[in-house]
């Protein structure tokens, strides 16, 4: 499976090989959005084939097509362009079950797609605003550690903000 | 499933308002130790000042409200306030870092943070004000000159515990009425509207951490422990 570019001809092409194999055909300036890619290139050059071992294809996928998107918004008008950035970024994150939001996090941060890590911490942020602890506590997974009683005492030492 | 890293998590948390870090303590130790943490509320008080995020404007001193700075539409009525509200008039020296330092007629003060509603009894500071600075540059301290009291030049202080290396999320600026004989006229209000009624607004800057420095449980060291140091800071 390996995505075209079916705009210019005119800039450069890079493939971008995940850990399962899967390959990526991208434009330079699309790639290069990612620091640890733009690293790679500036350092090796001439090389076209970059693998990526620590990301898996799915969520190279989609790390890549928020690229584009991004990329492509930004070429485009001047104007305006933030505000579709803003709501193709909402529609973006709005359906990610929780396993891929994390993967997909995890992948961003390997690659250095720093505006795509701070797009996706947000959206664990809101998992959490104005949420009950226990709600909170199922989201994550976590289980309390307090002992009997000190629970209760953080809560009423805070109360309002309990409410 | 996977789980989030660490670093991930902290990131997240900085990014909450101190209402949801509240609840968010009592999620587990591990989480209430961070949230706790010196670093995390330094982390969260940049984050907040870079982002522009957690903002709130305190009106009214005696009945204070607070007003979300982003959209001026949520008006909340302040309660468990410091015991120095007790149907005393209420002055607010000035504020710095989300934190306000209160008086009143007795001459009691506090430090208040709006934002966790906490506070901290503030006698004992006045005691030391004139002596040191707290530098934030070399996060230092060094003797302090006031401005002459002819001056009008508006001074403001800033506050730090004595011997802290974290004294930053205690810091607060004020206009000792000893040096400029009133109260703060203007405290960095900036995106309000026209015929706003400054003179009872403070505005609460980047919030301070949920403990804003007042964990009490925490005394620093050295035997000046618990005396508070100033820098004056010009303004305007």
């Amino acid at each position: 499976m390996s995505s075209s570019s079916t705009t210019t001809t005119t800039t450069r092409l890079l493939m971008l090989k995940a850990s399962d194999g899967v390959t990526f055909e991208v434009e330079e300036a699309v790639a290069t959005k990612l620091g640890a890619i733009n690293n790679m290139v500036e350092e090796e050059g001439s090389e076209d084939l970059i693998c990526l071992p620590n990301v898996n294809g799915k969520f190279l996928g989609m790390v890549l097509e928020w690229c584009k998107k991004h990329a492509n918004n930004n070429t485009n008008s001047d104007k305006g362009n933030d505000e579709v950035n803003k709501w193709w970024d909402k529609e973006f994150v709005m359906d990610l079950d929780q396993n891929t939001l994390y993967h997909l996090l995890m992948a961003a941060d390997y690659l250095s797609g720093t505006e795509l890590v701070d797009l996706l911490t947000e959206k664990v942020a809101s998992m959490i605003r104005g949420k009950k602890v226990e709600e909170i506590r199922e989201t994550f997974k976590i289980k309390s550690d307090f002992l009997p009683g000190q629970e209760e005492e953080i809560r009423k030492k805070n109360s309002w903000a309990f409410e | 499933m996977a789980d989030l890293l660490w670093e991930t998590t902290v990131d997240v948390l900085s990014r909450l308002s101190a209402k949801d870090l509240l609840r968010c303590r009592s999620v587990c130790k591990a989480w209430r130790s961070l949230i706790d943490g010196p670093d995390f509320i330094k982390m969260h008080l940049n984050h907040s000042i870079e982002t522009n995020s957690h903002m709130g404007v305190v009106i009214s001193c005696s009945d204070p409200y607070w007003v979300d700075s982003d959209t001026l539409e949520s008006t909340v009525r302040l309660e468990a306030l410091p015991p120095i509200y007790g149907g005393e008039r209420i002055e607010v020296l000035g504020s710095c870092n989300g934190l306000l330092a209160l008086t009143n007629r007795n001459g009691d003060m506090v430090l208040w943070n709006p934002s966790t509603r906490r506070s901290r009894s503030a006698f004992d500071i006045l005691t030391e004000v004139s002596v040191f600075a707290f530098d934030f540059v070399t996060e230092d301290y060094r003797e302090l000159s006031f401005p002459d009291q002819q001056n009008n030049e508006k001074s403001y202080i800033k506050l730090g515990e004595y011997g802290v290396k974290e004294s930053w999320t205690k810091l607060f600026s004020v206009v000792p009425s000893n040096v400029t004989g009133k109260r703060v006229e203007n405290v960095m209000i900036s995106g309000m509207p026209d015929g706003f009624d400054h003179s009872s607004t403070f505005c609460v800057g980047g919030l301070v951490g949920v403990d804003g420095g007042f964990n009490t449980g925490k005394k620093p060291a050295g035997e000046n422990g618990n005396k508070i140091k100033m820098e004056k800071q010009s303004c305007n």
